[in-house]
């Protein structure tokens, strides 16, 4: 990226996913949000609509963009098709940055549109580096990778999840986006300290954040993203800010999605925590 | 545990759950906790199969809005274990189902249900379609028209606005779509003996969307375009009206939007 | 062979007399039915976003059991046809 076409592509603050039901509104009433995460997945059509308001969108706004398609924990070859279209969009709307999960989301060419849990080892290590490596070198810029949330684990796993992910982004020369929400499901599903989580990753990695509501189930807690932040995410994430410093957070909400000002709220919130805690 | 080889059983585990296909996608699950290894693949089941239908119903709104959205849910179970996705955007699924749904005999007396589906595909496609600024089929524009020599004119193939699409239904199918539309407010009915209907779909340059009931030159007209026919060939089909009372509103309107030599 | 000839041209000089092409060309709405949709559709892929619910979903996918299921939206709005009663 030689030369922006837009003022800025730097982040910062608290901003919100891009939903379809909120565009109108963003366009004409231009809220006072630092910035937008677009799910890059749902501009790769030829035309269209959609691409047209992300292109108004990123006249107002910096914006970072997010992926569900990379599939990078699978054992298929990475889908030229769905990066070639991704550098496109990417050349077109600048974002500050880009990522995609450590999870598999296809086999043999069949895609399941969801984010499937990996063992930790290091043959998957890696697997893992090698293809985000060749992601950032056809993109020609960092990735940054996103701790899913996941209900079940592995019996050939031989490292911690927070482990995976400081050497993977140590090999790869990866950089992380840090899903609070996701730490805290996982650590009520598969019982481990959240804290110690959050404390072992390298901070100078961690450069997005995200928070979202889980469902709680009889058993386990599920990742919906339907609901407000829950108190103890809230408590994480202001032990992430202390440790990492004020890092530009989103709040994702796609399920039983609320009215903008609700949402702006969240991320008032978040911005409170932030601007409190890194002085 | 062989990574790929577990990904598949995974994959088989997930959308044909036979209790062998269950038994090796939990091989090498954890079981401590609360929750077995099969429980554990069904929180997964559920949040794939979910995040699916839940692609098809933004995409076939109406049929589910006709069916109800639990007879919609349940009557693509089968459908999503036949048809694998094999496109990392959800958007590109859900070209099969309307023949799936014109199969599926429990529908079988909803004898407009799969050309509504049928409908509500092109329509997507139309929304999707690249735009009209980016699309370099058409070698000459409109106005070269003027320059080309009578005996060029025969070889002129014209080239339609690239969202346009085409369909024929017995039903008035446009209608029911029409009718399942938040906020609409006309007849409260639809009859189907109003009989036949031919339909074209396009995303005009504001990016609105359209459909609209043709007539029988106008719907041969247009089909003979998306065919690629050359101009000599269109001018051999037989219209009760002159063809020009077809070709000037179709370049008027900005459906045809430029020309090749063939 | 010159009938052929006669139209085209016929065609394509009332069709240029008949218009002044304006290169930002309107599509014109048809009389009659016409829809203007599509403004608040959603993107369909989603954030790593994990459904439930759907627990019936994920059973009836394991066994073809007999058809239970009786329509229940609008497709009661429906008539005439080869339909039948439905219910
Ligand atoms: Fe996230």
């Amino acid at each position: 990226m030689s030369q922006l076409k837009f003022k800025s592509n730097a982040i910062y603050g608290a901003g919100l996913g891009l939903r379809a039901s909120h565009y109108q509104e963003v366009l004409s009433s231009k809220p006072n949000i630092p910035w937008f995460e677009l799910l890059a997945d749902n501009y790769m059509s030829d035309g269209g609509l959609p691409i047209e308001r992300a292109h108004k969108i990123r006249q107002n706004y910096p914006i970072t963009l997010h992926c569900v398609g990379m599939s990078l924990g699978s054992c298929d070859p990475l889908n030229i098709n769905y990066l070639t279209r991704l550098k496109a969009l990417s050349e077109k709307l600048e974002p500050a940055y880009i990522s995609d999960h450590l999870a598999w989301a296809s086999i043999d060419g069949q895609y399941t549109h969801d984010l499937l849990p990996l063992p930790y080892n290091a043959h998957t290590l890696d697997h893992m580096c090698e293809r985000i490596s060749k992601v950032q070198e056809f993109l020609g810029r960092t990735i940054l990778i996103e701790n899913p949330s996941s209900y079940l684990t592995f019996e050939e796993s031989d490292m911690t999840e927070w482990d995976f992910i400081s050497q993977m982004a140590k090999i790869s020369g990866c950089e992380l986006l840090v899903d609070i929400n996701n730490i805290y499901v996982s650590s009520i599903n598969h019982k481990f300290d959240p804290l110690h989580y959050v404390a072992s990753l390298p901070a100078e990695k961690v450069k997005e954040l995200h928070l979202a509501g889980f469902t709680k189930m009889d058993n386990y807690l599920l990742d919906t993203h339907s609901e407000k932040v829950h108190p103890p995410v809230w408590q994480l994430y202001r032990a992430a800010i202390k440790q990492f410093g004020a890092t530009p957070t989103l709040i994702e909400w796609d399920s039983d999605v609320p009215d903008f000002a609700t949402l702006h709220q969240e991320a008032l919130t978040a911005e409170r925590h932030m601007w409190a805690l890194s002085q | 545990m062989n990574l790929k080889k577990w990904q598949q059983d995974f994959y088989q585990g997930i959308f044909h759950p036979s209790q062998n296909n269950i038994q090796l996608a939990c091989q090498g699950i954890n079981t401590t906790g609360n929750l077995s290894a099969s429980q554990r693949l069904d929180i997964y089941r559920d949040s794939i199969l979910g995040g699916i239908t839940d692609g098809l119903s933004g995409v076939f709104p109406v049929c589910e809005n006709l069916v109800g959205s639990q007879y919609f849910s349940h009557m693509l179970t089968d459908f999503l274990k036949q048809n694998p996705s094999y496109s990392p955007d959800l958007g590109n699924y859900g070209a099969l189902l309307p023949n799936y749904i014109a199969q599926f005999k429990p529908a079988k007396d909803l004898v407009y249900l799969p050309e509504v589906a049928k409908l509500e595909w092109l329509w997507h496609k139309a929304f999707n379609a690249s735009d009209v600024h980016n699309n370099n089929a058409a070698i000459y524009t409109l106005e070269q028209l003027a320059s080309i020599t009578e005996n060029e004119q025969g070889r002129i193939q014209f080239v339609l606005q690239p969202s346009i699409q085409l369909m024929q239904s017995d039903y008035p199918i446009h209608l029911i779509w029409e009718m399942n539309q938040d906020n609409y407010d006309g007849q409260k009915q639809v009859d189907l003996n109003e009989g036949e209907v031919n339909l074209l779909i396009f995303r005009a340059p504001d990016y609105s969307m359209h459909i609209n009931p043709l007539n029988k030159d106008e719907f041969i007209f247009y089909q003979a375009l998306q065919a690629g026919l050359i101009f000599l060939d269109i001018a051999k089909l037989t219209f009760t009206a002159p063809i020009e009372t077809l070709l000037a509103p179709a370049i008027q309107s900005g459906l045809i939007i430029g020309f090749n030599i063939a | 062979m010159k009938d052929t000839k006669k139209i085209m041209s016929t065609a394509i000089a009332s069709t240029l007399l008949g218009l002044t092409i304006a290169s930002s060309s309107v599509l014109a709405a048809k009389p009659g039915f016409e829809k203007c949709q599509g403004i608040a559709k959603a993107g369909l892929n989603d954030c790593g976003t994990s459904k439930h619910g759907c627990a019936g979903l994920a059973k009836a996918a394991g066994d073809a059991e007999e058809w239970v299921y009786v329509p229940e939206g609008t497709c009661d709005k429906i008539v005439g046809g080869k339909i039948k009663a439905a219910k």
